[in-house]
C-alpha cells in the first residue's frame, strides 16, 4: 500500500490485521460452529459431482444443483475460516458438535432438495434431508426414478456421508457416553476398550478406509450381479451406510434379480458388524476372532433364527421364499430398510418379528440403528444379576457379555438409553397415530423411524411411511429419525446446555419467591 | 554353605530358620530393624539392615562367598535385582519370589534368564495348591503328593470314631500284611512329634502322618475315619490372590464356589474374573452374613484372609453351623495349639509351603520336601545315589537312627511301602521321615 500516506497505511494495516486476527486467528473458538461450517462447506462441494453428473446425463437440474452448492459453500466457508477448534474439547462441545453437525447436514440436504424442486415444501425438504442424514430408507419422493441422476447421486451421498459422521461419533463421542463406542474386541462397551490406534485421527482414518473399501466391494458385487454401473454405485452408497434408499420405487425388489438381492444381503449383513471389530479381524487375519465375539455370535444367531422363522411362518420354502426371508431378516436387523416383498408376506407374526428385529438392530459400533445387540445382552446380564441379588443379598456380580464385563456406570447409561428409546418410541407412536397412521402402522413406523430403518412394518404399503403422514406427522418423523441417528443422550445433553440459563433464571425467581415468603 | 536370605518376612524368616537348623551359615537382609531384632533373638543367623536391591547391603552380607541367594521379599523388582547382583557376583543358585503372573509365566522367561533366576516361588500359588489338595481329602490336615503322584502323604487328627483309635501299630500292620498300601510315619501327641513304632497304640486326638500308595488311599481314609465324598460346594472366606486361584480351579471342576470379601472393588474384580463363582460383599466375621448364606451347608469352608483371628473365628462358626470341613490359613504359629483344641480341621501357613520349595532347591538332589506346621519332622524324597552305603543293603541292615524312617520306595515308576527287608538299588527314590538335624545323615546314607 505504497500509494497511501504512511499514517493511513498504518491504520489500514492495523484494521486489516485486526480483522484478520478476529476472523482467522481463532478469536472465535467453537466446535459446533466449526462443525456446521465444515458440514455445509463439504456438503456444497459434494453437490458438485451431482451437478456434473446431471450435466453429463442431461438431467434437469445441473444449474439448480450448482446454485445449491454455491449457497452451502457461501455459508460454510466463512465459518470454516473464522472459527477454530477449542484448545480442549469438552464433552458438551462434542455433544453440541454432533447434534449441530447432524442438523447442518439435514438442512444442507433440505437446501438441495428445495433448489432442485424434488419436493414441494420446506417441511418435505427437511423431512427428506432428515431421511438422508439418518440413513433411513423412507422418503417423501414417491418414485425416486423420477429424480435426475444428479439428484439421486446427492441423495445416496447424503446417506453415505452420514455414515462417515457416524464413524466419527463412534470414535469420538460414543466412548464418552459409554454406550458402545470404539470397542475393537467385539463391539461391547467394556471397561477396558481396545482402540485401533492411539490417536483419534488414526482411528477415523482406519475406519473410513474400511468403509470406502466395503462400499467399493458392494458396488463391484452389484455390478457383477447385473445392476447398471451407476445404479450399482448409488446402491452401494446406501447399502454400506445401512441407508436403504433405492433409485427405484419398490425398493431393491424393483431390480427383480436374485443375484442382486444376495449381494444386498451380504452387504447389509456386513454393515451390521462392528466396524472397529471388523477392522481388527481384517488386519490380524484371524477370522476366529469373529466367533470369539459374543455379540457377533448373538448377531448371527439373531439373523439366522429370524430368517428361518420368517420363512417358516410364510410357509414358502421355495428358493425365492427363502431368499425373501433371508433378505427381510437381514434388512431389518441391519436397519437398512430395503425390502423385496411386502412384509405381509410373512403374516402378522412375521411383521411383529420384523419390528422387533428393527428395534434391536445390529452390533454396537456399527452403522445400524436400534438399541444394538450388545445392549440387549447387557439387559439379559442385568436380569441375571438381579435374580442372583434376590437370592443372595450381599452378592456382587458384574454384568457380562461373553468374556467381557461391563462396568456399573456403563450399565446404567445403557439402561437409561434403552429406557429413553422406549419412551421416545411410545411418544412417537402416539403422535404418528394422531397425525395420520393407523395403530399398527404407527407402531411399525415409530419403531422403524427411531431405529433409522424406514419402512412402516405393519402398514399395507411399507414404502409410504412418510407420504402417508400429514405435515405435522412428518415433523414428528423428522424428530424420530434424527434422534435415532444422533442418539438421545447427546440431544438431551445439548437441550440441557441450551436451557441452562433459562432454568437458572427460573430457579432464582423461585428462590426469590421463597425468600420473600420467608421474610413475610 | 553360606546362604543369603533377602527379606525377613513370614516366608524369609521361616526359610532362614529351617536352613540354619541344618547347619548352614545364613545371613538375612531386611529393611526393618524390628524384624531383624526378632530374628536375632530367635535364630542363629547373621542379620544385615538394608534393602535387598542394595549392592552395599549384599556386599555386607558376603555376597562373594555365598552359594545361594533366596530373595523372598514381597516386592518382585527387589527380588529380581538381588538375584541379578548375585549372579553377577558368581552365586550359582538363586531363588526369587515372584508374584506377578507375567514374570512367572512364559512371557517373563527372558527377564528371568537375563537376571539369572534359578528358581521361582510364589507363596500364594503354592498355598492355593495345598488348599486344593486338602479340599480333595475332606477332614485331612495335610496332603502332599510325592514320587510323581504315586505316593500320598496324608495327615489327619484321629476322631473318636476313627477305627484306628485304640489299635497298636503292629496289629494294623498285621491286618494288611503282606501287601501294605500305607505306613504310619509320625504321630503328634501333646505337642510332641515322634516317629511311630510297632508298639505304639493310637489314641483319640493323635495327629498322624501316613505315607500311602495312591491305590491304598480308600483303605487309609476308612481307617482314619475320613469321609469319602465328592466336594461339591466350597466357601472361601477372603478374596485375595490365593482365593482367586483356588476358586478358578474349583469352578473349572464344576464345584459351586462362594467367596466372601470385605473390599467392594476386590469383589468386582473377583466377579469379573470368576463368572461362575458367587461373590459376596461383607466381613467374614459377620455372623448374619454367614447365616444368611448358610455357611453350614458347605462341604468345605476355607478362611484365608490375612487376619488369623478372623480366620479362626469364621472357621469356628462354620464348624458350629455344620460345615463338613474347615481350613484356616494362619500366620502366627503360636495359634496352632488353639486350633487343635477348638476343632478346626486343617491349618496352613504360607511360610511352610514356601519353605518346602526353597529347601528342595537348596538340597539340590532332593525331589520333594514336606515340612509341617506342627512338629519339625520333615518328609524328604531323594534318589539313592551310586557308591553309597544304601546300595544293595536291606533297610534293616542300614542301621539308621531310630528317628529316621524309610517309608516308601519308588522303583521304575512303581511305588512300594518300605519294609525292613526291602533292598535298595541305584536310582531308587526313597521317602524318608527325619528331623532337620538328621537330614545330613540321611544324605550320607542315600547320597
Amino acid at each position: 500500500m505504497v500509494w497511501l500516506p504512511a499514517p493511513v497505511d498504518r491504520r489500514a494495516t492495523a484494521v486489516i490485521r485486526y480483522s484478520h486476527d478476529k476472523l482467522f486467528r481463532g478469536r472465535y473458538r467453537s466446535a459446533p460452529a466449526l462443525t456446521v461450517g465444515v458440514v455445509w462447506f463439504m456438503g456444497g462441494l459434494a453437490v458438485l459431482p451431482a451437478a456434473a453428473l446431471d450435466l453429463v446425463t442431461k438431467g434437469d437440474h445441473p444449474l439448480s444443483l450448482l446454485l445449491a452448492s454455491a449457497i452451502l459453500v457461501t455459508i460454510g466457508l466463512p465459518l470454516v475460516l473464522a472459527v477454530r477448534l477449542p484448545v480442549r474439547m469438552s464433552t458438551q462441545g462434542l455433544f453440541s458438535s454432533l447434534v449441530f453437525g447432524a442438523l447442518a447436514m439435514m438442512t444442507a440436504g433440505a437446501v438441495v432438495h428445495l433448489a432442485t424442486g424434488a419436493v414441494d415444501s420446506v417441511v418435505d425438504a427437511i423431512t427428506e434431508g432428515a431421511a438422508g442424514v439418518s440413513t433411513t430408507a423412507a422418503s417423501v419422493v414417491v418414485d425416486p426414478s423420477e429424480l435426475s441422476r444428479g439428484e439421486q447421486l446427492f441423495r445416496a451421498m447424503l446417506q453415505w456421508g452420514s455414515g462417515v459422521m457416524s464413524l466419527m461419533a463412534i470414535v469420538k463421542v460414543f466412548p464418552r457416553l459409554g454406550i458402545g463406542g470404539l470397542q475393537a474386541e467385539g463391539g461391547v462397551a467394556t471397561r477396558a476398550a481396545a482402540r485401533l490406534s492411539p490417536t483419534t485421527g488414526g482411528n477415523v482414518r482406519r475406519l473410513t478406509a474400511l468403509y470406502v473399501l466395503f462400499t467399493g466391494l458392494i458396488a463391484t458385487g452389484y455390478f457383477l450381479a447385473g445392476m447398471p454401473l451407476l445404479d450399482a454405485i448409488l446402491q452401494s452408497l446406501t447399502t454400506a451406510s445401512t441407508g436403504g434408499w433405492t433409485t427405484r420405487a419398490g425398493s431393491l425388489g424393483a431390480f427383480d434379480s436374485a443375484a442382486i438381492e444376495w449381494v444386498a444381503v451380504a452387504g447389509m449383513f456386513v454393515a451390521g458388524i462392528s466396524l472397529p471389530f471388523g477392522f481388527r479381524v481384517l488386519r490380524t487375519g484371524r477370522v476366529a476372532l469373529f466367533w470369539r465375539s459374543y455379540e457377533f455370535r448373538g448377531y448371527v444367531t439373531l439373523v439366522v433364527v429370524s430368517w428361518w422363522i420368517l420363512v417358516a411362518w410364510s410357509g414358502d420354502w421355495s428358493m425365492s421364499g427363502i431368499r425373501a426371508g433371508v433378505f427381510a431378516a437381514t434388512s431389518a436387523t441391519s436397519t437398512t430398510g430395503m425390502f423385496t416383498v411386502n412384509p405381509d408376506h410373512f403374516n402378522g407374526q412375521g411383521v411383529s418379528l420384523l419390528i422387533t428385529l428393527v428395534a434391536v438392530g445390529g452390533m454396537s459400533a456399527s452403522l445400524t440403528g436400534g438399541i444394538r445387540i450388545a445392549r440387549v445382552l447387557v439387559m439379559f446380564g442385568v436380569m441375571q444379576r438381579e435374580i442372583t441379588r434376590q437370592m443372595h443379598e450381599h452378592s456382587v456380580k458384574m454384568v457380562r457379555v461373553g468374556r467381557s464385563t461391563v462396568g456399573d456406570a456403563v450399565v446404567s447409561r445403557m439402561l437409561g438409553e434403552v429406557a429413553l428409546n422406549a419412551l421416545v418410541a411410545s411418544f412417537g407412536y402416539l403422535a404418528l397415530a394422531v397425525f395420520g397412521d393407523d395403530v399398527l402402522s404407527a407402531i411399525g413406523a415409530a419403531v422403524s423411524l427411531l431405529a433409522t430403518a424406514g419402512p412402516a412394518y405393519g402398514s399395507p404399503d411399507p414404502a409410504s411411511t412418510l407420504t402417508a403422514l400429514e405435515p405435522a406427522g412428518r415433523i414428528v418423523a423428522v424428530v424420530l429419525m434424527m434422534l435415532g441417528r444422533i442418539s438421545i443422550l447427546p440431544v438431551l445433553g445439548v437441550i440441557a446446555i441450551g436451557t441452562k440459563p433459562m432454568r437458572r433464571r427460573v430457579r432464582l425467581r423461585r428462590g426469590t419467591l421463597v425468600r420473600d415468603r420467608g421474610d413475610r | 554353605m553360606r546362604i543369603i536370605v533377602v527379606g525377613a518376612g513370614e516366608v524369609g524368616s521361616y526359610v532362614a530358620h529351617r536352613l540354619s537348623r541344618e547347619g548352614n551359615d545364613v545371613v538375612v537382609i531386611d529393611q526393618s530393624r524390628r524384624r531383624l531384632r526378632e530374628i536375632d533373638e530367635e535364630l542363629d543367623v547373621l542379620t544385615v539392615l538394608g534393602s535387598g536391591s542394595s549392592p552395599v547391603a549384599l556386599a555386607e552380607a558376603g555376597l562373594d562367598k555365598a552359594e545361594l541367594v533366596a530373595a523372598l521379599t514381597d516386592n518382585d523388582e527387589v527380588n529380581l535385582l538381588a538375584c541379578m547382583q548375585a549372579r553377577r557376583a558368581g552365586v550359582e543358585r538363586t531363588v526369587a519370589r515372584l508374584e506377578s503372573p507375567d514374570l512367572r509365566g512364559r512371557a517373563g522367561l527372558d527377564v528371568r534368564r537375563t537376571v539369572g533366576v534359578g528358581m521361582v516361588i510364589d507363596p500364594d500359588e503354592e498355598i492355593a495348591d495345598e488348599i486344593l489338595d486338602l479340599i480333595a481329602f475332606l477332614g485331612a490336615s495335610d496332603v502332599k503328593e510325592m514320587a510323581g503322584g504315586e505316593i500320598l502323604l496324608i495327615g489327619a487328627r484321629l476322631g473318636a470314631e476313627a477305627p484306628a483309635v485304640g489299635r497298636r501299630m503292629s496289629d494294623i500292620g498285621r491286618d494288611y500284611d503282606p501287601n501294605w498300601e500305607f505306613i504310619f510315619g509320625t504321630v503328634t501327641r501333646g505337642g510332641e512329634t515322634f516317629i511311630v513304632r510297632g508298639d505304639y497304640t493310637l489314641g483319640e486326638g493323635d495327629l498322624v502322618r501316613v505315607v500311602c500308595k495312591r491305590r491304598g488311599q480308600n483303605d487309609l481314609m476308612e481307617l482314619l475315619g475320613l469321609k469319602k465324598q465328592r466336594v461339591s460346594r466350597v466357601m472361601l472366606l477372603g478374596g485375595g490372590r490365593t482365593a482367586s486361584k483356588v476358586a478358578r480351579v474349583l469352578c473349572r471342576k464344576g464345584v459351586e464356589v462362594a467367596i466372601v470379601e470385605r473390599d467392594y472393588e476386590r469383589c468386582q474384580e473377583l466377579s469379573e474374573h470368576l463368572p461362575n463363582a458367587l461373590v459376596l460383599h461383607g466381613d467374614i466375621t459377620e455372623v448374619d452374613l454367614l447365616v444368611e448364606e448358610e455357611v453350614g451347608s458347605y462341604d468345605s469352608v476355607v478362611a484365608l484372609t490375612g487376619e488369623d483371628d478372623a480366620n479362626i473365628l469364621a472357621c469356628l462358626f462354620a464348624k458350629a453351623e455344620g460345615a463338613d470341613e474347615t481350613i484356616a490359613v494362619v500366620h502366627r504359629l503360636g495359634l496352632l495349639r488353639l486350633l487343635d483344641q477348638i476343632g478346626v480341621d486343617a491349618a496352613l501357613s504360607p511360610r511352610t509351603v514356601s519353605a518346602n520349595s526353597v529347601l528342595r532347591f537348596v538340597r539340590g538332589d532332593v525331589a520333594e520336601v514336606a515340612t509341617f506346621l506342627e512338629g519339625d519332622v520333615e518328609v524328604i524324597e531323594l534318589e539313592v545315589q551310586p557308591n553309597t552305603v544304601a546300595i544293595g543293603s536291606s533297610i534293616a541292615d542300614l542301621g539308621l537312627n531310630h528317628e529316621i524312617l524309610v517309608a516308601a520306595i519308588l522303583r521304575d515308576g512303581k511305588a512300594e511301602i518300605a519294609r525292613g527287608r526291602s533292598v535298595l538299588r541305584v536310582r531308587d527314590h526313597v521317602i524318608v521321615f527325619a528331623s532337620p538335624e538328621l537330614v545330613p545323615e540321611v544324605h550320607r546314607v542315600f547320597g
